[in-house]
């Protein structure tokens, strides 16, 4: 398999501790261990997921894949050159190549800028073509997410939130970028209009090749979306597997428990949910161990004592836990 | 079949604005037997949430309410302020989406606490801080007499959220209102809520009125579901049934939409076209018919009623049900 042309990104034992003020006036600086040591590859035009809850590390993951935060330590490789050591001249060239999509649409649009001049914005930016060429480009772009001509000269209090987020999408690939990073895309949105988006990104990818890292703390969707799952939890990947087998032979404690929290819209279905106790601990304090420890219904004295490491166990599939196997 | 406590007809709400009449609820009706839990299910902007504030009347002065809400037989709508005070929070209590805002930031959660025993038993000193640690204790807090010197901020979102039902508990109410309790949660603690609701429910037997968007949450934790769009209920059915043979459109479009769990191949989500029309801007005949598959001539002029279909206690609101 030739590795250079079919991974698009290669993140290597990638950490990002933040500095916090401790309790106090004088309170000691504290550690944040927002990530903590992931490493994962990301396949060209296919969608990379990650899941995980509040405070994972997932939305600082995305930051960092993208280098908008310098990381403590690690390195992310993107088509083969290291971007954490780019010359800023150099990066901002390949910023073109990779963007990004949040959750909160309505946020992340200027509330003064038509849909069109912010869309068409990154294109000033990177002087491409002669102001008409541009425009002409926005419009078809706009088509294409399914957003109308008179758009162009809306302002984004005047749309709703499901056409916010086309112009979010629009404004995203507009310098046809090779990836994008899609923050919760659809979490603020209903449910009746979640579908339109999801479908609409699937579409964009089988026109356009694009490589998609997709965080969501929602299973429903990832399963839908995603080729490839790594699942966070404090810090660190748990389980990696293609979608399928991650699904179908979910081996860790945490992502069974988390695929069994998920309602299933279907009252004649009766299963088994398993209740994790508590909450997860506090990535600064982190306890020795397995992180998950302390909310795992099969934990044993040795997870206490050391972290189990994140290994192959079979069929290209990752799971960090001593327990495999074990129900 | 246990008999209705609460039983909501007509219910309508317009906001002023501006000297303009805005209208959030056109015309909703719905019931709530003893120890059921019923639920509200829709999108933002259908209403749920007004209307369950408006059976508490805690909607403001700006908020026009018409229709009749009866409660044990007693219309609420009616009574002075000085009785609705009454039965808000000891007959009928309410616990919010976001738990971390619903919750005074400066003060300790005990004392928050004691203010509402006090107000609801009069109780005091050793017995009150006694009957806060029971509530505590009731919705699962472990160390509740470390706890009550904390403040809301040093508690996660799950921990708020059980002292919020601790609170709403302490009237000992006949019917509890559970306004998207789990949404702001992730869903590991979403479990966690909904277990410990079920679990209140079943002890206390106590009514309750799960609103939610969640058609899963719906699924799993309800006996009755009323469907609500754009102001106005249209579909109302045992849970498996509506599941089962949804009758509306709408509902079976929400159904179609869903990326499921169960799907073992892949299945294209079949979104609903279209967007939820706002308030004030509401189409002639039926609210749902620019966005329906099935709308004819009739939908366009004629708003269609909540009809009795097949069975008992299935009722849609269309002229092309599925019966």
């Amino acid at each position: 398999m030739d590795s250079s042309s079919s991974i698009i990104m290669e993140v290597n034992d990638l950490v990002c501790h933040f500095s916090i003020k401790g309790q106090g006036f004088l309170g000691k600086r504290k550690k944040l261990r927002a990530v903590d040591g992931i490493s994962f590859d990301v396949a060209r035009g296919k969608t990379f997921g990650i899941v995980g809850e509040s405070g994972c590390g997932k939305s600082t993951t995305a930051k960092l894949v993208l280098n908008m935060i310098p990381p403590t330590s690690g390195e992310v490789v993107f088509n083969g050159l290291d971007m954490t050591s780019l010359r800023p001249s150099k990066w901002r060239r390949l910023r073109a190549e990779m963007q990004m999509m949040f959750q909160d649409p309505l946020g992340a649009l200027d509330p003064y800028m038509t849909i069109g001049k912010q869309i068409k914005e990154p294109l000033d930016i990177h002087r491409t073509g002669d102001s008409n060429k541009r425009k002409e480009k926005v419009l078809e772009l706009l088509e294409s997410v399914g957003m109308e001509n008179y758009m162009y000269d809306r302002y984004p209090h005047e749309i709703s939130g499901g056409q916010r987020q086309r112009a979010v999408l629009a404004r995203a690939l507009i310098l046809e970028p090779q990836l994008l990073v899609c923050d919760e895309p659809i979490s603020a949105l209903d449910v009746s209009i979640q579908a339109q988006v999801v479908n609409l990104l699937k579409n964009i990818q089988k026109e356009r090749g694009i490589t998609y890292i997709f965080i969501s703390h929602d299973l429903r969707i990832v399963k839908h979306i995603c080729d490839r799952v790594a699942v966070m939890y404090l810090g660190k990947i748990v389980e990696e597997a293609d979608r399928r087998e991650l699904f179908n032979n979910t081996a860790h404690p945490y992502t069974r428990a988390l695929i069994s929290s998920i309602p299933i819209p279907d009252p004649s279905l009766k299963r088994e949910t398993i209740i994790l106790p508590g909450d997860p601990p506090s990535p600064v304090n982190l306890p020795s161990g397995c992180r998950f420890a302390s909310r795992c219904p099969i934990v044993i004295d040795k997870c206490r004592e050391s972290e189990p490491p994140l290994e192959d166990i079979g069929n290209n599939h990752k799971a960090a836990c001593y327990r495999i196997g074990v129900k | 079949m246990n008999s209705d406590i609460l039983v909501v007809s007509n219910l309508g709400v317009d906001f002023l604005t501006g000297g303009k009449k805005i209208n959030a609820l056109q015309k909703i009706d719905f019931s709530v037997r003893e120890n059921e839990v019923i639920g509200l299910v829709g999108e933002s902007g259908c209403g749920k949430s007004v209307s369950c504030m408006a059976v508490l009347r805690i909607l403001g002065e700006t908020a026009i309410i018409s229709g009749s809400v009866r409660y044990k037989g007693k219309e609420l709508l009616d009574l002075p302020e000085s009785e609705i005070r009454k039965i808000r929070g000891k007959e009928i209590s309410m616990i919010f989406q976001d738990p971390v805002i619903s919750l005074n930031p400066v003060k300790k959660i005990g004392s928050q606490l004691l203010e509402i025993i006090h107000l609801h038993s009069r109780l005091t000193g050793d017995a009150a801080v006694k009957k806060t640690i029971s509530l505590l204790e009731q919705v699962g807090i472990a160390n509740p007499f470390e706890r009550l010197n904390d403040y809301p901020h040093l508690l996660s979102g799950g921990l708020c959220q059980r002292v919020m039902i601790a609170m709403a508990l302490a009237g000992d109410p006949k019917i509890l209102i559970a306004d998207e309790p789990t949404t702001a949660l992730d869903v590991t603690v979403q479990a966690q809520i909904l277990q410990l609701l079920k679990k209140i429910n079943q002890e206390r037997g106590m009514a309750t009125i799960l609103i939610t968007h969640d058609l899963g949450v719906i699924a799993e934790n309800v006996d009755r579901v009323f469907v609500l769009y754009a102001g106005l209920v249209v579909e109302e059915a045992p849970v498996d049934l509506l599941f089962s043979k949804p009758a509306h459109p709408y509902t079976s479009g929400l159904l179609k939409s869903l990326p499921r769990m169960t799907d073992e191949i892949e299945r294209p989500l079949i979104p609903i076209e279209g967007v939820v029309p706002a308030p004030g801007k509401r189409p002639p005949g039926c609210c749902f018919q620019p966005r329906c598959s099935r709308s004819t001539d009739i939908c366009l002029k004629k708003q269609p009623k909540l009809e009795r279909l097949g069975s008992a206690d299935h009722k849609a609101a269309c002229f092309h049900a599925d019966i």
